[in-house]
């Protein structure tokens, strides 16, 4: 199936785009700090603001550090942030949603309505009230640096996935490899997660794909407000956020970190799209 | 039906109930607090400062302070803003004009250019302008929305200038901006007549908000009609020798809507919560801006009725939104 | 499939183009030469200290206009007793008036009262205990009413209501009584010698007309949202978050003023919309510019700075004693107990660099906690950039290098935390200078940290500040124009937080029983030259304990569109203090 799957994608040209400018993003993330031994507490501060050029291809920032190692830097930061707040969400919403889409009855009920309680609240307002929380230390461990807002930003999401995680499995679990397993002793924990759940991947794949997206543009959206990842850790969603009040005289500053994000949710949407159409041939576009 | 409807109805009270309690803690663990910005100036003494935590009742415990809130909103007193000491629906009666002026006018434009694209979209699928649509439409969705508002401001408002200064359309002489970097009106000298002031300063929020929906209906509109053009019914209805027009507009597009519509419904809730973004990148006094300062200030009980509100509009739409597709598909029906 | 991967391509080249264009792209709005902004206080005429300021510029001032002032805080409501926000005390310089002012050379100038008072003229008494305010006739409240001593004594008893909101009671506890012989004077009697009692009504407690409304029902007055003032403009229109319009006092009484015929105050949500306004000519005056904001104004033609240093200043302030126990502010503190090790920091820290780089060079290196006109003490000098000293310091004190570079001692590392307030560039940019500096010694300081709400809340708040559970912190504070409530508070030992004390503000646990007696003595005698002279003093012992390490002084920063004139700089007060006198060309 997996080379069938691969066969539909690459067919769909925009998605290989799309994994070609991920791919070199998040090379570029990983490798440009590491091989120009970058060091964020370096400052080179009669450098400052010095408009792109062929040293600074895209211009340095106000302690005079360079910002295409600085954005790489911090989209190391941004990508891992996406990857580890989907890839919460996904947990959550796959566990909740086969829960309730497999046990039905009282379990789907109570489940459903918990997450619908959780749809119910503005989302942003809830996240910037939930940082706030967080950051005042009430779980030691979470009230610093990258965690506060990958579980904010997977709490938010989680909901999404549970839905479809259910229909899926509300349709799965009257097939008849569902009754066979059954039959043949497996326990109902095994039947999810080794029989129906495999089945049910493709909407959850896409699901995810498109969750880093959303991810990332949460975390800058809130970083933007104050309420992200803190400096000096850089993230582009933080980079944002300092560049602001400098559009007039360095406006690289905000344009460079916030086209960065507008490429990674591009290339990422691009890849979800293909994945969709490769995985669900049904799917019209 | 009604039996669904008023089911439903009945379960949103223990549901609001909860709801009130988690934000409510969520609220009160934080460390924000009305008289918080006091700690720091140079004329309050200390004693002043345990005297107004004792008055604003900070030190409270928790379920003693949801208890106050509870019983005295259920009567229909929602209580006083800490911070301004105006009753909390005073303060957002002031911001909700603001912000539904402007959400309103977005979401309906937003609409009112998509339905048409989308389905043009649809029709002429492959075509260049179907191309152009779904890619536009794609980057509408994928664009940081902050990021897009600044560049608006970078480019119409700070980087180019208005012709018109100085004409009986603007009278204001130059220099003027193209379009205002914030505000809903002109405050200073030479104000332009007031419906062009107003509309004037719409325009850049207006964009900023209405990109991502635009983009959205957009692909839902044309994933919709994209759907229903391969029914059979349709080909049935071309068969029968109907206009193709007739066809699109009395068959095809009410059931592509379907799924438009729910999604429309389930939007209309965030008309009231405002854009934060927009409200603060264009200065707007708007309900977004009030929910920020009073997260700020810890001013719970502004807080708390915006949630609230807001809580309330999600779940009294997302029950239209199902009544209206088991109005509009005959074959859902729920009791 | 093709034709649209062509597209996409397209846009992108597009969007990169754009983006690449855009640096290089010179702003439409400003000329090419910036012109240089004055570096010190600005003013069109000096005012005289002992009248009321007037200006005296060369082409007469023009009557009528409008001025726009850009304020980036949302005013919670305009009355000055229930709240001190900044947005706030701006615009009560338009509306409000107190019965003295501070000038800007810090000496005290009559506003609605005659004369100040003093041991010369009778107005303070032998002991101190009794003042009497002479107050000036023909006053008249916006209302039409006169302006009497029977409002001061209503403002007293609407302070003294308990339960009602009231900010400053306690500042007025000494106050005995408040009479009125006559309706123009005001007589003041003290239980014990106040050292601050010209604060009392000029800044510390609002003048209320007496119609101002039922004392307990403060918070809910029509006052709070449209005040009644004296000042030369009046209140007309508050539109909730988005302005506040003000228009001229007809019967102001200095004759002939104001010039302006309305003022409006724009609310925006942040600094950086204040300054694209400011940049557009859309406002005319933005209060409390930092330091960040001086690269774009210096470039607005358009824009005139005003600039004068401000009392206090960014600082670091040590814990000396333990971080861990609230309840002990005894034992001392692992590694900054050391004065050694503090006095080291201080020497390593390179102060000019910040503020040429960060602060543009306008501020001043940090020298001790009184350092503006009138309790400038002059003596005290700042710790100066000497790296090689702060090494000797610490390899007396006995903190030898380990192989990473940092010190080590009885396997200890000398490593710190260091805080300040999110969201702040300026401040996080400092921390990064900082921490070089401190790695360059052998230092190390790791940062963490903390939205203000949390770092600098009260106790109930577990505020690291309050509980003492910090290493470093970072923020800016000053002394207002009486410097004894923030000696006493910040450097008395009986100022120290406790869980008995919740409320003390001593937060560096500063314990010295000479700064004791300088400080309290000097609050107990009338005597202004002597008083300064004690301060001094405890001042300088401050500075030599280094649990205070000055940084910079900062500049009271406010910018004016070339078109508005008359304004006068001035470290104590904002943009309008002398809002009679400024008019537009």
């Amino acid at each position: 199936m997996l080379s069938l799957t691969w066969r539909h994608f690459r067919k769909h040209k925009l998605a290989l785009v799309g994994m070609t400018i991920l791919g070199l993003l998040v090379f570029g993330t990983i490798v440009i700090p590491w091989v120009t031994h970058y060091d964020p507490g370096k400052t080179s501060i009669l450098n400052k603001y010095l408009s792109p050029s062929l040293d600074n291809l895209m211009g340095t920032d106000g302690l005079g550090r360079d910002m295409l190692i600085r954005s790489m830097d911090g989209g190391r930061i941004s990508l891992l942030i996406g990857l580890l707040a989907m890839l919460l969400a996904i947990t959550m919403g796959t566990a909740v949603g086969s829960a309730a889409g497999f046990y039905g009855g009282m379990i789907d009920n109570l489940l459903m309505r918990f997450a619908d309680m959780m749809l119910t609240m503005p989302t942003l307002f809830v996240a910037i009230l939930l940082t706030q929380l967080l950051r005042a230390g009430v779980i030691p461990f979470l009230s610093a640096g990258i965690a506060p807002i990958v579980l904010v930003v997977a709490l938010t999401s989680w909901m999404g996935v549970a839905r479809l995680v259910r229909a899926s499995f509300l349709s799965l679990k009257e097939k008849e490899f569902v009754e066979a397993a059954r039959m043949s002793g497996a326990s109902n924990f095994r039947i999810i997660i080794r029989h129906i759940l495999p089945n049910a991947l493709s909407p959850i794949i896409v699901a995810a794909t498109l969750r880093v997206g959303a991810a990332i543009i949460t975390e800058s959206g809130l970083s933007y407000l104050g309420f992200g990842v803190q400096p000096p850790t850089p993230t582009w969603g933080n980079m944002l956020k300092n560049a602001q009040a400098e559009l007039d005289y360095a406006p690289w500053t905000a344009i460079f970190p916030g086209l960065l994000i507008f490429l990674t949710v591009i290339a990422v949407n691009y890849i979800g799209d293909g994945l969709r159409d490769a995985l669900d041939p049904r799917h019209v576009d | 039906m009604t039996r669904y409807i008023i089911r439903r109805l009945l379960q949103a009270i223990p549901l609001l109930f909860i709801i009130s309690i988690i934000v409510f803690a969520l609220i009160q663990v934080a460390p924000n607090n009305p008289i918080a910005a006091l700690q720091n100036n140079p004329n309050i003494t200390p004693q002043d400062l345990l005297r107004l935590e004792q008055e604003y009742g900070i030190n409270d415990p928790l379920p003693l302070k949801y208890w106050k809130w509870v019983s005295q909103t259920v009567q229909g007193n929602w209580g006083d803003s800490f911070v301004t000491h105006r009753p909390v629906l005073t303060e957002i009666g002031e911001r909700l004009p603001n912000t539904l002026y402007l959400s309103g006018i977005a979401f309906f434009l937003a609409l009112l250019i998509a339905i048409p694209i989308g389905m043009i979209s649809a029709i002429k699928q492959y075509s260049i302008f179907d191309h152009i649509v779904t890619t536009i439409a794609f980057m509408g969705q994928s664009i940081p929305i902050f990021w897009f508002g600044l560049v608006l401001i970078i480019v119409f408002a700070v980087n180019m200038q208005n012709p018109f200064a100085g004409t009986p359309l603007f009278p204001h002489p130059a220099p003027l901006p193209l379009f205002p970097g914030g505000g809903m009106t002109w405050l200073g000298e030479y104000p332009p007549e007031p419906l062009v002031d107003r509309i004037w300063h719409l325009v850049l929020p207006v964009t900023m908000l209405a990109v991502f929906q635009l983009a959205q209906h957009v692909r839902y509109m044309r994933a919709g009609m994209l759907d229903v053009l391969q029914m059979d019914y349709v080909r049935t209805a071309r068969a029968k020798g109907l206009k193709e027009r007739a066809v699109i507009l009395g068959h095809v597009f009410k059931n592509a809507a379907i799924p438009l519509v729910t999604v429309i419904a389930l939007e209309v809730p965030s008309l009231f919560n405002g854009a934060l973004f927009t409200e603060t990148i264009f200065s707007w006094p708007g309900m977004g801006r009030l929910f920020f300062n009073s997260a700020d200030r810890g001013d719970y009980t502004v807080l708390m009725g915006i949630l609230m509100i807001s809580a309330f509009l999600i779940i009294f739409f997302n029950l239209i939104a199902d009544i209206a597709y088991a109005f509009l598909d005959p074959r859902i029906h729920y009791d | 499939m093709s034709k649209r991967l062509f597209l996409l391509v397209v846009l992108v080249l597009v969007l990169l183009a754009v983006a690449c264009a855009a640096p290089t792209a010179a702003p439409a709005t400003s000329s090419s030469a910036a012109s240089s902004q004055p570096a010190s206080s600005s003013s069109v005429a000096p005012a005289s200290s002992s009248a009321a300021p007037t200006a005296a510029p060369a082409a007469g001032p023009k009557k009528g206009g409008t001025v726009t002032m850009v304020a980036w805080q949302e005013p919670e409501h305009l009355n000055a007793e229930l709240g001190t926000q900044t947005v706030l005390s701006h615009v009560f310089e338009f509306f409000g008036e107190g019965l003295a002012q501070t000038n800007d050379k810090g000496a005290w100038i009559p506003r609605l009262a005659t004369e100040i008072p003093s041991t010369a003229n009778g107005g303070v008494s032998a002991d101190g205990k009794t003042i009497t305010w002479k107050l000036r006739k023909n006053v008249k409240w916006h209302d039409g009413n006169d302006f009497t001593c029977a409002d001061l004594q209503f403002t007293l008893q609407v302070i003294r209501t308990p339960n009602n909101g009231a900010l400053d009671t306690s500042a007025f506890a000494d106050l005995d009584a408040l009479d009125c012989p006559d309706p123009n004077t005001a007589v003041l009697k003290f239980k014990n010698f106040y050292g601050a009692w010209i604060r009392l009504f000029n800044g510390v407690g609002v003048i209320f007309p007496k119609n101002a409304g039922k004392p307990e029902e403060m918070k809910t007055w029509a006052y709070n949202r449209k005040p009644v003032g004296t000042g030369p403009f009046k209140v007309t229109e508050f539109v909730t978050a988005d302005h506040i319009t003000l228009e001229r006092n007809p019967s102001y009484w200095q004759d002939g003023k104001p010039y302006l015929d309305k003022v409006i105050v724009r609310i925006v949500p942040s600094s950086e919309v204040a300054m694209q306004l400011m940049k557009n000519s859309e406002a005319d005056i933005m209060w409390n510019n930092t330091e960040a904001d001086l690269p774009a104004l210096e470039k607005m033609t358009n824009v005139a700075l005003f600039s004068a240093p401000q009392s206090g200043g960014e600082r670091l302030i040590l814990n000396s004693t333990v971080p861990t126990d609230p309840s002990d502010n005894k034992t001392p503190h692992p590694i900054l107990g050391d004065v050694k090790v503090r006095q080291a920091i201080a020497y390593g820290i390179d102060k000019k660099t910040i503020i040429d780089k960060l602060l543009y060079g306008k501020a001043l290196p940090g020298s001790s906690e009184l350092n503006v006109d009138p309790y400038n003490c002059t003596d005290i000098k700042a710790y100066p950039f000497d790296a090689a000293k702060a090494k000797a310091l610490l390899d007396d004190a006995g903190w030898k290098a380990g192989a990473d570079g940092i010190r080590v001692k009885n396997g200890v590392r000398l490593r710190l935390k260091y805080q300040t307030t999110t969201g702040n560039k300026l401040r996080e940019d400092s921390q990064v200078l900082i921490v070089e500096n401190m790695k360059a010694i052998g230092v190390e300081f790791f940062i963490e940290n903390q939205p203000s709400s949390l770092l600098l809340g009260g106790w109930a708040a577990n505020s690291p500040r309050k509980k003492g559970n910090y290493d470093i912190l970072m923020y800016t504070t000053n002394a207002g124009i009486d410097p004894h409530t923030h000696m006493f508070n910040y450097f008395d030992s009986k100022s120290i937080p406790s869980p008995d004390f919740q409320g003390g503000v001593n937060y560096s646990r500063w314990n010295d029983p000479q700064t004791d007696q300088l400080v309290e003595k000097a609050g107990s005698i009338p005597d202004w030259p002597q008083r300064k002279d004690l301060y001094c003093q405890a001042a300088a012992r401050v500075v030599d304990g280094a649990t205070h390490i000055y940084l910079y002084q900062r500049y009271n920063l406010q910018s004016f569109n070339n078109r508005v004139q008359g304004w006068l700089a001035t470290p104590w007060g904002g943009p309008a203090w002398n809002a009679a006198d400024l008019w537009v060309k």
